[in-house]
């Protein structure tokens, strides 16, 4: 069915188009949060109208080619995993959406709190987005087998922030409301991580229709 | 696989005078699930299911070779009561061929011939027969009326109620919806669903959805060849062959 082949094709680009949008606005919301650059954070809040438009699109393709193909076996793995994709990548750009606007607040509340490794957590979270999305676009899932190490890398830097905020907060209690802030865009990011595991286990089982769980050591916090 | 099979066919082979058109086919039926057998236009399918009761006996120059047993008895042994064979193995055909006779007496047909004569009896056959096949409702009031004067959907279900009258176990169905509407269709599948209680059904169908849809086992045939058999779910998820990924995909030749 060359139609369906066509409109396949179509859906991976508009889905690869979405998680390379969510992927720049994570690494633009973190950007602006260290640089404090309000227009940069705006910019963020205001891209997660297009993430969210490009998931009613998304949507409403998917379900057309259930309707009109009924698709089965791999064009049938293809068309779930992409329902399932778009959600995991609405939730990447929310977070990216909430780190901006942290950024916003922020900007007006300096504190002492050094943000290396939130800068750390940004550089792992957007790999793993950008490598999601090109696993599915090639349908190429060698490279997210590293994805439960990377998703304890988040943990680990989570918990140091945590740690350190805590630390700030002691000695400087008049901005526990801003270190709180840190701690959740900590959270966001370690989210991500998250929404990226269940992206790549869904890719994985696109790819293999096999249905493998990713799952992070680190535990509590 | 755990299911009790009903029939095991194993190395079987069927020729058409010099053209060969199973090849060493392998599959089992299981008892009390529907199997279904998919594939391509001449790929041997309802050849494959003519054979099960033996209805490739009245071709010309039909020849088998291997494994089909019922039960664990071969029935292609020498001595083999074709009758007997096919009062437990019933079929139901593409287009509905109910008897020029009344409703009722195309589903009385089979059991006077086996035998029984007391009214009361066959009046019971006929309703029970008739519930089963989900036409009781529709005809209960006009069985003396002429099977034809009824809709294709109607006389094909009257034809499984006829086939039910003698209390098959098992019910081989080619294309029993092909000919048919697909309101009629959908009462023919919830029908075929509602019968995998008390009897085994294999279905030859064209229509990949609806082996999806009502069936427990299906089997992928490719010119004359069983390519997967595997359950139902599998196939159509994540078939292991190449070919059968192709064909319930649409990427065929």
């Amino acid at each position: 069915m060359k139609r369906l082949a066509a409109d396949m094709k179509e859906m991976t680009s508009s889905i690869t188009e979405m998680g390379e949008l969510v992927a720049d606005m994570l690494e633009r919301s973190v950007n602006s949060l260290v640089n404090s650059d309000i227009q940069s954070a705006e910019g963020v809040i205001k891209d997660y109208d297009r993430v969210a438009h490009l998931e009613a699109l998304i949507e409403d393709e998917a379900l057309r080619i259930l309707i009109l193909y009924q698709p089965m076996a791999s064009d049938m793995r293809f068309t779930a995993t992409a329902l399932k994709l778009i959600t995991y990548l609405e939730r990447i750009g929310k977070y990216s959406k909430n780190i901006a606007k942290a950024a916003v607040y922020l900007r007006e509340r300096p504190t002492t709190y050094r943000m290396i490794d939130v800068y750390a957590m940004c550089d792992v979270a957007v790999e793993m987005v950008r490598g999601v999305i090109s696993a599915f676009e090639n349908r190429n899932i060698k490279d997210l087998e590293r994805y439960a190490e990377m998703d304890d890398k988040l943990d680990h830097y989570r918990i140091s922030v945590i740690e350190d905020n805590v630390k700030h907060m002691r000695i400087d209690p008049t901005s526990i409301e801003a270190y709180t802030y840190y701690i959740s865009v900590a959270k966001y990011l370690e989210r991500v991580g998250d929404n990226a595991c269940k992206i790549a286990e869904k890719v994985i089982y696109m790819v293999s229709g096999k249905r493998i769980e990713i799952d992070s050591a680190v535990r509590g916090l | 696989m755990t299911d009790t099979n009903v029939m095991d066919i194993e190395g079987f082979n069927l020729w058409y005078g010099d053209k060969q058109a199973l090849f060493d086919v392998a599959m089992n039926v299981r008892k009390n699930k529907i199997t279904a057998l998919i594939g391509p236009s001449g790929c041997g399918k309802s050849t494959l299911l003519r054979c099960m009761n033996r209805m490739n006996d009245i071709v010309d120059g039909c020849r088998v070779q291997g494994k089909m047993t019922y039960h664990g008895q071969d029935i292609y042994e020498r001595g083999t009561d074709v009758m007997a064979l096919r009062k437990r193995i019933g079929m139901i055909f593409q287009k509905p061929n109910p008897f020029p006779m009344s409703v009722r007496d195309n589903i009385t047909y089979g059991p006077k011939i086996h035998g029984i004569t007391k009214q009361s009896e066959l009046d019971e056959i006929v309703e029970r027969s008739l519930k089963q096949a989900v036409l009781w409702d529709e005809v209960h009031d006009r069985l003396d009326q002429s099977a034809l004067s009824l809709s294709g959907g109607q006389q094909q279900r009257l034809c499984i109620a006829r086939t039910l009258s003698i209390n098959p176990e098992v019910i081989l169905m080619d294309e029993p919806t092909s000919a048919l509407d697909p309101i009629a269709t959908a009462k023919i599948e919830d029908l075929a669903v509602e019968l995998e209680k008390d009897y085994t059904v294999v279905i030859v169908t064209h229509n990949m959805q609806q082996a999806a849809r009502i069936s427990d086992y299906t089997g992928f045939m490719y010119i004359g060849r069983m390519i997967e058999f595997d359950r139902t779910e599998r196939i159509f998820s994540k078939p292991s062959d190449e070919l059968t990924e192709r064909y319930i995909t649409g990427r065929f030749g």
